[in-house]
């Protein structure tokens, strides 16, 4: 209890009753505000590499963790320096990067090489796994002594491992220039840098803190606002770190709430307990937007949702009847319906912020009943039962839109049948009656080895967990990830796209995924195409 | 434990005797909607105007009698009246079933501890005890995610809702019983025991327990509609009341009568039910009479 | 009585160990913890690494004995999620609770149990029907509904009080109205019951009838044992105290033991829903255990039918 007092009694020190005391305090007049969320972490960490779902990206950009390479979140999320000011490539496997000289941590330290090489660095990433094409373990005496004691869970060195298959290491140049060397040639360094999980924190407050724990509960970064409490499955206050090299942040404080029922984050918005209301369902939007008080801002976010075959299930095993699958859904009908128009069907697996990598020519399977019942009956399908597994709602609109699919597919003669599971381990459990099943998919950074080879490759989920595989598809993933010729590697990822979603239907892209946040219209805020929201100086005015 | 107080009050005759004989209005009313229900139930698909299931995504959320949905219809554009139908009829099926599982389970583990009284007597109190104290929630969750979410396995479970209470109820007056005049009468004319329970005990403490299901039977419906608030009811693409309400209440301000509507059926029905049971308890409760 | 205490701490003892396996049994089988917690997306290796470090990887039956041989030495375990101790997370969250259900247990019982004796007294006249068709209304409206009306009536278009959150007793007004006005409803139907079913004894109209006022005789003989099965759904109430509010806390984002209750088994966070399992089954073993002494106070006839009592 009495950590809460300290922690209330510094949260209290921006508060105007004891300014007088301070002769050089201005009067703070900036806004604290109270955002509704239904779920704050799903890890109760607030850590990048142990909460790496969308709620985290929301909490964590651009307010608490920032990285070498920034992304534009409000035009086009492209690639923009920010913790490092510059950078080239020295070989195919090193990148060389310039440090923005300046930066303060929330406990006042200058950010260095040092951190930076330790936010890279075996005790906080890596653990003791190795770069799959360099399998040496890093000498001991780079190991910094006597930090067996913060007890990293072991996963975070899993779901780091992920994100950098390669890296050997990240060398110190002098204070403010560092290398990172990949054991492989990898043309997609400068995107694993930007994506989510290569932030930088403080050497310091991590070697001196208390456990792990203690640490992701509050972790000392660079960003504009830092902790100041944090409470699991209820709330998280942020106060301005008013040494933040991008200038004074706008706001004084941001307090995300946890409610969990629509209806309450809607309510409260209008009953003035909320500044912000997210995770809005698209048909509310009508309704808030009917009071002129308030608006609705939408995006679509870096994730498709998309449904999965196991083609090993006998009748799904023909790919005609997949293929009927993929024509007989009326996407834009959902998209119109239960997504109020807002989000869009997009070019099968990919994303235009892959720049020179995007096939704009490419799209989902066009939406035919006649071609679909010709696929049937050329595969001699008779109403057999497909089985479906559904998650309540894991996805927004998740059960309307089955439903809507379902009716669909009856319409061409295919008989797929809704059966309602608990968790994923249901969902996934590998038996006779895995036939059909959502999933959604990202690109965490601008190319397509961030997500169809990393979600349907050889080691992705979908192959692990033995529902599809396909021996050309595989060997093309792998080409993709080593080659560095562009022009290459865009036929690659062309034919890639053609297997997974024609010719052997991995899976099926239904639309984007999108967002929504309901707020006061007084406030000049934009929203990102992104679960994150952006509170930085230029994108917050009363 | 409830009602166990009943259990050992010999009945006795009331002197206050001169009821009449006629049915209050709001019985009649109540025996009216539950026939209403009934033949609902019982006609369902010959009464919807559309198949509960069929989509249309371009009329959604329509109003009550805008279109050619009297109930309007739902966030896919389904007709409101159809699912309401459907609804009736899975929820009537649930909670009919359900309760008569849970009285017969629980009235026979009543009866078994009260004859052979012992370890077997010690080991339905504990079994009533466990199942008292643990939270519905948790158990539903339990068997819902072992078996899976089937229709006929959650009326199952649903059968498990207040048995602990009838055992006890049951046991309190079989002992009760036994102690009296007629049973003791019965046995020592050489009736098997079996007979003793089911030909002599049983009718004597019947009406106590049809009354307690007259209290359960609305508990299971709204139990239905509280574990679809937390998504464990009866699964889509069936539907039920609880369901209904569940999925509704997103749409209370915008489209009020996708939640309205199966509400009422739910307030109206337990309504009935208990005002039905309050009659019945008072005309053929023993300890009333 | 002795004999009687013992075996039902016996019993209690036994029920406790129950609840415990059940429920271990039930989350450890019931889906892995590690893709939910991890969420499905997260790589295999971490996933492996995840379940290796809990001991997920062991026979279920080592899982069970490492778990109670842990329980005996008073370690209640760890959440998988943050790994802070669960005791820990749990008592934080009950004083929460307890804001919302003492006052309402409080509101039900100050409703429900006059209401339904006056309804009583004044059987079959209009407020005796008023009354129940109030109670069987609030019993039959399903909390949530009711709690989504209250929050647009009073907070929405009134403005008064706030609609969801914890930090003020402001906050604490509609949850607990919505609580105690459902218990209020099935009180009142009980202990009007009870009443009746006391008022047709021959004991009362032979007291009544020996000349002692109506008052007096209702007093004296009547209430207290009409309080007989009142107390046993009044135990059942204090035995809920802990997880009764799930849905109502849910609605009003009223960070208690329900909440985490809710979210504790949906990420199958073991250790979490253990304990709050065991505190929710030591309350309502201790409940009925009180209501069972209480029934002894009240009717010394129950004995009969008492476990260990006369046979």
């Amino acid at each position: 209890m009495s950590k809460i007092t300290r922690r209330t009694a510094i949260a209290g020190l921006a508060s105007p009753f004891i300014l007088p005391h301070s002769a050089l305090a201005q009067v703070d007049n900036r806004p604290s505000i109270v955002i509704a969320v239904q779920k704050v972490s799903n890890s109760n960490t607030l850590d990048v590499l142990r909460e790496g779902s969308n709620v985290g990206e929301r909490i964590f950009f651009s307010s608490l963790w920032e990285g070498l390479i920034g992304r534009d979140w409000l035009n086009g999320l492209g690639k923009v320096p920010l913790l490092a000011t510059e950078w080239r490539r020295i070989d195919d496997t090193t990148l060389e990067l310039d440090l923005r000289k300046g930066v303060k941590f929330h406990n006042g330290d200058e950010m260095t090489a040092e951190d930076v090489a330790f936010s890279f660095g075996p005790d906080r990433m890596f653990g003791d796994t190795k770069p799959s094409a360099n399998p040496k373990t890093l000498p001991y005496s780079e190991r910094i002594p006597g930090l067996g004691a913060k007890e990293v869970p072991q996963e975070v060195f899993g779901v780091a491992r992920r994100a950098w298959p390669n890296l050997v290491k990240v060398e110190i140049v002098d204070k403010y220039r560092v290398r990172f060397i990949n054991g492989s040639p990898d043309v997609t360094l400068e995107g694993r840098i930007s994506r989510y999980g290569s932030e930088i924190m403080n050497r310091r407050a991590f070697v001196e803190g208390g456990n792990y724990i203690e640490w992701a509960r509050k972790p000392i970064t660079t960003g504009p606002y830092k902790v100041a409490e944090f409470k699991p499955d209820q709330s998280l206050t942020y106060v301005a770190h008013d040494e933040y090299w991008g200038g004074r942040p706008p706001v004084k404080q941001i307090k995300f709430v946890e409610v969990p029922e629509v209806s309450t984050r809607v309510n409260g918005l209008f009953a003035g307990d909320f500044h912000f209301a997210c995770d809005i369902p698209p048909d509310q939007i009508a309704l808030i937007e009917k009071n002129p008080a308030f608006e609705v801002q939408g995006g679509t976010i870096l994730n498709h949702r998309i449904m999965v075959f196991d083609k090993n299930y006998p009748v799904l095993a023909d790919p005609r009847v997949r293929r009927a699958m993929t024509h007989s859904i009326d996407r834009q009908a959902i998209v119109d319906a239960l997504w109020a128009g807002r989000t869009s069907v997009p070019q099968g697996l990919q994303w235009s912020y892959y720049d020179d990598m995007f096939i704009s020519d490419w799209s989902v399977p066009a939406y035919d009943p006649k071609i679909a019942q010709d696929l049937l009956k050329a595969a001699g399908y008779k109403g057999e039962v497909i089985p479906y597994r559904l998650l309540n709602n894991y996805y927004t609109n998740q059960v309307q839109t089955a439903q809507a699919v379902v009716e669909m597919w009856k319409a061409v003669g295919l008989n797929v049948e809704i059966q309602m599971q608990e968790n994923w381990s249901q969902i996934m459990e590998r038996n006779q009656t895995r036939g059909v099943r959502d999933w959604s998919n990202s690109a965490p950074f601008n190319d397509p080895v961030s997500s169809i080879v990393s979600q349907h490759g050889p080691n992705g989920q979908q192959q692990q967990i033995g529902e599809w595989t396909n021996e050309e598809f595989n060997t093309l993933s792998n080409t993709l990830e080593s080659s560095t010729d562009r022009a290459k590697r865009k036929e690659i990822f062309r034919r890639m796209l053609v297997i997974s979603e024609r010719e052997d239907p991995a899976y099926t892209v239904l639309h984007q995924n999108a967002t929504y946040t309901a707020k006061r219209k007084s406030i000049k805020w934009k929203t990102a195409p992104a679960f994150a929201m952006d509170f930085r100086t230029g994108n917050f005015s009363l | 434990m409830s009602l166990l107080s009943d259990t050992n009050v010999p009945p006795v005759a009331d002197l206050r005797s001169h009821r009449p004989d006629t049915i209050p209005l709001g019985v009649k009313l109540g025996a009216l909607w539950l026939c209403l229900m009934l033949c609902v139930a019982l006609l369902g698909p010959s009464l919807m105007p559309y198949s509960f299931t069929a989509i249309d995504l371009k009329a959604r959320l329509a109003l009550p009698f805008a279109s050619l949905h009297w109930l309007g219809t739902d966030e896919l554009g389904r007709d409101v009246l159809s699912r309401l139908i459907v609804s009736i009829r899975i929820s009537l099926l649930v909670s009919l079933i359900a309760t008569l599982i849970s009285a017969i389970f629980g009235t026979a583990l009543g009866f078994f501890a009260a004859h052979f009284r012992g370890w077997v007597e010690q080991a339905v109190l504990i079994l009533a005890d466990f199942q008292a104290s643990i939270p519905f929630l948790i158990f539903a969750l339990a068997v819902l995610a072992f078996f899976g979410n089937s229709l006929s396995l959650f009326i199952m479970l649903m059968g498990l809702f207040g048995w602990e209470r009838y055992a006890r109820i049951a046991r309190g007056l079989a002992i009760s019983a036994n102690a009296q005049g007629y049973a003791s009468a019965v046995r020592q004319l050489g009736a098997e025991p079996s007979r003793v329970y089911l030909r002599h005990i049983l009718p004597n403490t019947a009406s106590t327990l049809i009354v307690s299901m007259t209290l359960v039977f609305p508990e299971i419906i709204l139990l239905e509609s509280g574990l679809s608030f937390l998504g464990l009811g009866v699964q889509p693409p069936m539907t039920s009341l609880g369901n209904m309400v569940g999925y509704g209440r997103e749409y209370l301000t915008r489209a009020p009568w996708i939640l309205l509507a199966p509400a009422s059926v739910i307030v109206l029905t337990a309504l009935s039910v208990s005002m039905l049971g309050d009659w019945l308890r008072d005309r053929l409760d023993p300890t009333l009479k | 009585m002795i004999r009687f205490i013992v075996s039902r701490l016996a019993r209690a003892v036994m029920t406790i160990f129950l609840v415990m396996t059940f429920s271990f049994i039930v989350l450890r089988l019931s889906g892995d913890p590690a893709l939910i917690i991890m969420s499905p997306d997260a790589p295999p290796e971490a996933i492996a690494a995840f379940r290796k470090s809990w001991g997920l990887d062991d026979p279920i039956w080592l899982q069970y004995f490492h778990y109670f041989a842990a329980v005996l030495e008073g370690e209640m375990g760890r959440s998988m999620r943050d790994g802070r101790p669960a005791l820990q997370i749990v008592g934080e969250r009950i004083p929460t609770t307890l804001l919302l259900t003492l006052p309402a247990l409080l509101l039900k019982v100050s409703i429900g149990i006059p209401s339904g004796v006056y309804a009583a007294l004044h059987r079959n006249s209009r407020i005796d029907r008023l009354v129940m068709s109030f109670a069987v209304f609030g019993f039959t409206v399903p909390s949530f509904v009711l709690a989504l009306v209250l929050v647009l009536v009073f907070s929405v278009w009134l403005g008064w009080l706030p609609t969801s959150g914890a930090d003020s007793w402001r906050h604490a007004i509609l949850p607990v109205v919505t609580l105690g006005l459902g218990g209020a409803a099935v009180l009142a139907r009980f202990t009007r019951s009870a009443m009746l079913e006391i008022l047709g004894q021959p004991y009362i109209r032979t007291a009544s009838a020996k000349g002692l006022a109506w008052s007096a005789v209702v007093r004296a003989h009547a209430l207290p044992n009409a309080a007989i099965p009142t107390i046993t759904v009044l135990g059942f109430m204090v035995g809920s105290l802990l997880a009764g509010a799930v849905v109502v806390e849910s609605v009003f984002a009223w960070p208690g033991v329900g909440r985490l209750l809710v979210v504790a088994v949906s990420n199958r966070d073991l250790a979490v829903v253990q304990v709050i399992l065991l505190l929710v089954a030591l309350t309502m073993v201790a409940a009925n255990f009180m209501v069972d002494l209480a029934y002894g106070i009240f009717d010394p006839r129950i004995k009969q039918a008492a476990p260990g009592g006369a046979k």
